[in-house]
């Protein structure tokens, strides 16, 4: 029933390599930064590079290249067909053609090029992703978000969600399995009626449950004095930024600079 | 319907990212006004059921399964104001937690599931009602659907596809999705109805008119 | 004596038309241990919310230390009775153990060093320091329940309501509770504790409050818990040890209401 859940595993303040010591504010403007750029490339070639520089950083970082390799798998495994299937509908010169039964599917050259890009940007983005999280704690990240002018209450409302998903989850999994124990099975079409009626079952129970406990909390925040004005974290005193700060900071943006440059420099060369 | 990192070009995903921002900034003075102090424990709570809830799967035919997204059923609840803050919270889960969805795709993705959703519902419901059954079945069928169009229409724009194969490849999928979703939209409607929760507002913590 | 809380002639109605409570009148006095009491639906619960001026009484009064609960002095009620609820995941709702405990001390509008202090000194009586940054969801039940206590005791509320504290607690996590309200009962806090335990109660309570259908049924020592009509007319039962000695005593010997008393009653018996 439910999809496989990647584990939310960053709480701790992770230590490890200079890279977890920076402050997470740089990190999130210079990894989002370097995704941004990075996923405009066309180039294969810059592509390339892009990825390089990531694995380099993750190395430095000292990462469980499991845990970023079971990442990856996952969402590739995910966008891996829609990316064949867009080199399959791209119009352009045929390059391959792939018999299977009485169809016959084309590849084409342009279409294989841009199934090719959209892979590699979006191991970029996946990589620089894994790179943010895994050398930042969730609170941290959290910190980062307010002091970047991330609406407060977006902010404590994701952190909210995350507190009570695993318990909704739960009882929504309990729930299910209750079901199962009496026989119930998930059916083949949209067609099942038993299914569907079940579904709709377990989701309108949860839903009660979860509108039941809003109540609840809210009446236990009163209870603890909550008046009204905002939830506010502990206030951190504002670290000034230092040096190493900047340095990487500058270092991952520029990097994404250059192989724009270099991609321009290219095309550049291409017209001469 | 969550586009990744690099589907989109730049134009493309920075309009949908300005437009997303625009309707948030928005959302947030309207949920604040309806809600108060509440805010926290109303719409985190929704979040927090709607993220579970869009881990049911159910089936579509020949072995192909949807996912629920949960945007007309939240704006049944919450209005879509309140849906489009609940659901953008969601989306950002996703996206930097499971890679569900790209980062810089967030805009494109918030602008789909959580602005068009919720305000196409709306739209339906403003029309016939909230105690109509079919009525409830075409606003979640149509939020699926608007979502799935306006997704095309942004990976057209990036000239990642062409534009007459995108549209009616993800318009036909989701129309079925679609369907699931309706269904399990209505079946929880009655649901609540049946156990005696009518209104369904008295637990949603909304501040009373004065 | 003080009384701290009186409780005068309480009705409350629930929206859905269901009366609740019906004509409560009791008062408790400070610093005593009272074990609040009654089948499922007696109305404990509700209770508990109009002595933390959650619920506003329809009708009749409440008051806190002497002052009436109302609108306008709910705000002060909660700074002087503190309520944990008996589901910890109602309560606990930060991103960290740390953010959750300092919840209450910040809304008292007590200065940063101040809210520091008071979360390691809560955490501390709970035996739960070290916890500190951990989400909460990542703790086990008994635990959110010692930080959902942790987060009323940085109040430093003077009474102390606990709503079915040992529920599903497991028998070590139970008797490490037990400790903390013997702790709490030593520092003068006066404790209301909501429970269907009967053996708990028995052995536990100074004062016994019991609850049936809204209305109170008895109010008095715990020795009402061994009277076999009270107990099964509040659909409750006698206490474990007591059902052993029931009807094997002879004249002039009282059954026991705990464990100590039971080994008294068989050390006498078995010179």
């Amino acid at each position: 029933m439910c999809k496989p859940a990647a584990e939310i595993e960053f709480w701790q303040r992770k230590e490890g390599s200079c890279l977890h010591r920076l402050d997470p504010r740089v990190k999130v403007v210079a990894l989002i930064g370097f995704v941004a750029l990075v996923t405009t490339l066309t180039s294969l070639f810059s592509l390339f590079l892009g990825i390089s520089f990531l694995i380099f950083l993750i190395s430095i970082a000292r990462l469980d290249t499991r845990k970023v390799i079971k990442r990856l798998s996952w969402t590739v495994a995910v966008s891996g067909p829609l990316v064949v299937l867009l080199s399959l509908v791209t119009p352009g010169t045929p390059w391959y053609k792939l018999q299977v039964g009485p169809l016959v599917f084309t590849f084409t050259l342009e279409g294989v090029r841009l199934a090719v890009v959209l892979l590699l940007r979006l191991l970029n983005a996946l990589l620089a992703l894994c790179l943010l999280t895994g050398t930042t704690s969730f609170s941290e990240l959290m910190l980062a978000f307010r002091r970047l002018y991330v609406p407060s209450l977006v902010v404590v409302l994701v952190e909210f969600t995350i507190r009570y998903a695993a318990v909704f989850v739960q009882e929504l999994r309990r729930m299910f399995l209750a079901r199962r124990a009496r026989g119930f099975r998930v059916g083949r079409s949209l067609l099942d009626r038993a299914t569907f009626l079940t579904l709709s079952q377990l989701v309108g129970a949860l839903l009660l449950r979860s509108l039941t406990r809003s109540e609840r909390i809210y009446f236990a925040m009163l209870a603890r004095g909550f008046n009204g004005s905002p939830v506010r974290p502990e206030v951190y005193p504002v670290a000034r930024l230092n040096k190493e700060d900047l340095l990487w900071g500058g270092l991952i943006l520029a990097w994404a600079l250059i192989l724009h440059l270099l991609e321009m420099g290219v095309w550049e060369w291409n017209k001469l | 319907m969550h586009i990744p990192d690099g589907f989109l070009d730049a134009k493309t995903w920075l309009g949908a990212t300005a437009l997303s921002g625009a309707a948030l900034y928005y959302a947030l003075k309207k949920t604040q006004e309806r809600w108060e102090d509440r805010q926290l424990p109303a719409l985190g709570t929704m979040a927090a059921f709607i993220f579970a809830a869009q881990m049911v799967n159910f089936p579509v035919g020949g072995g192909t399964s949807g996912h629920l997204l949960g945007a007309a059923l939240a704006t049944f609840f919450l209005g879509p104001w309140g849906a489009n803050v609940v659901l953008t919270t969601v989306l950002i889960i996703q996206a930097l937690l499971f890679a569900d969805g790209g980062i810089t795709a967030l805009g494109a993705n918030v602008l789909n599931m959580a602005v068009i959703g919720p305000w196409v519902a709306q739209g339906v419901y403003s029309l016939v009602g909230y105690r109509n059954l079919g009525g409830t079945f075409l606003a979640a069928w149509l939020s699926i659907v608007a979502a799935a169009l306006a997704c095309s229409l942004e990976l057209a724009f990036s000239g990642i596809v062409p534009l007459r194969l995108v549209v009616p490849a993800m318009l036909g999928w989701h129309s079925l999705i679609g369907i699931g979703e309706g269904l399990i939209t209505c079946g929880v409607v009655i649901f609540l109805k049946r156990i005696g929760m009518v209104p369904f507002e008295t637990l949603s913590l909304e501040v009373q008119k004065r | 004596m003080e009384q701290v809380i009186v409780v005068d002639d309480l009705h409350f109605k629930y929206p859905d038309g269901t009366w609740a409570l019906r004509g409560l009148s009791f008062t408790v006095t400070r610093g005593k241990k009272v074990a609040l009491m009654g089948h499922n639906g007696a109305g404990k619960s509700t209770l508990l919310w109009h002595l933390n001026g959650l619920f506003l009484p329809q009708q009749g009064e409440v008051r806190i230390e002497g002052r009436l609960i109302t609108s306008s002095t709910e705000k002060w009620v909660r700074t002087r009775v503190g309520l944990v609820f008996q589901d910890p995941d109602d309560q606990v709702f930060s991103a960290t153990v740390k953010e959750d405990v300092a919840f209450g001390p910040r809304n008292l509008g007590l200065p940063p060093g101040e809210v520091e202090k008071r979360v390691r000194s809560a955490l501390a009586a709970v035996g739960m320091l070290g916890y500190q940054n951990h989400p909460p969801q990542s703790l086990s039940y008994g635990q959110k329940k010692r930080i959902a206590i942790a987060g009323v005791l940085a109040m430093e509320p003077e009474i102390i309501l606990l709503d079915e504290p040992l529920a599903f607690l497991d028998p070590a996590a139970q008797e490490n509770l037990c400790l903390l309200l013997e702790e709490l009962h030593r520092q003068g806090k006066s404790l209301l504790v909501a429970t269907h335990d009967v053996d708990f109660a028995a052995s536990w309570a100074e004062e016994v409050l019991i609850l049936k259908e809204g209305k109170l049924l008895a109010h008095g020592d715990p020795e009402l818990l061994l009277n076999e009509d009270m107990v099964r007319e509040a659909g409750l039962r006698l206490p474990i040890v007591a059902q052993i000695f029931r009807g094997l005593l002879p004249e002039g010997f009282t059954l026991p209401r705990d464990v100590q008393g039971a080994r008294r009653i068989l050390q006498a018996f078995l010179k």
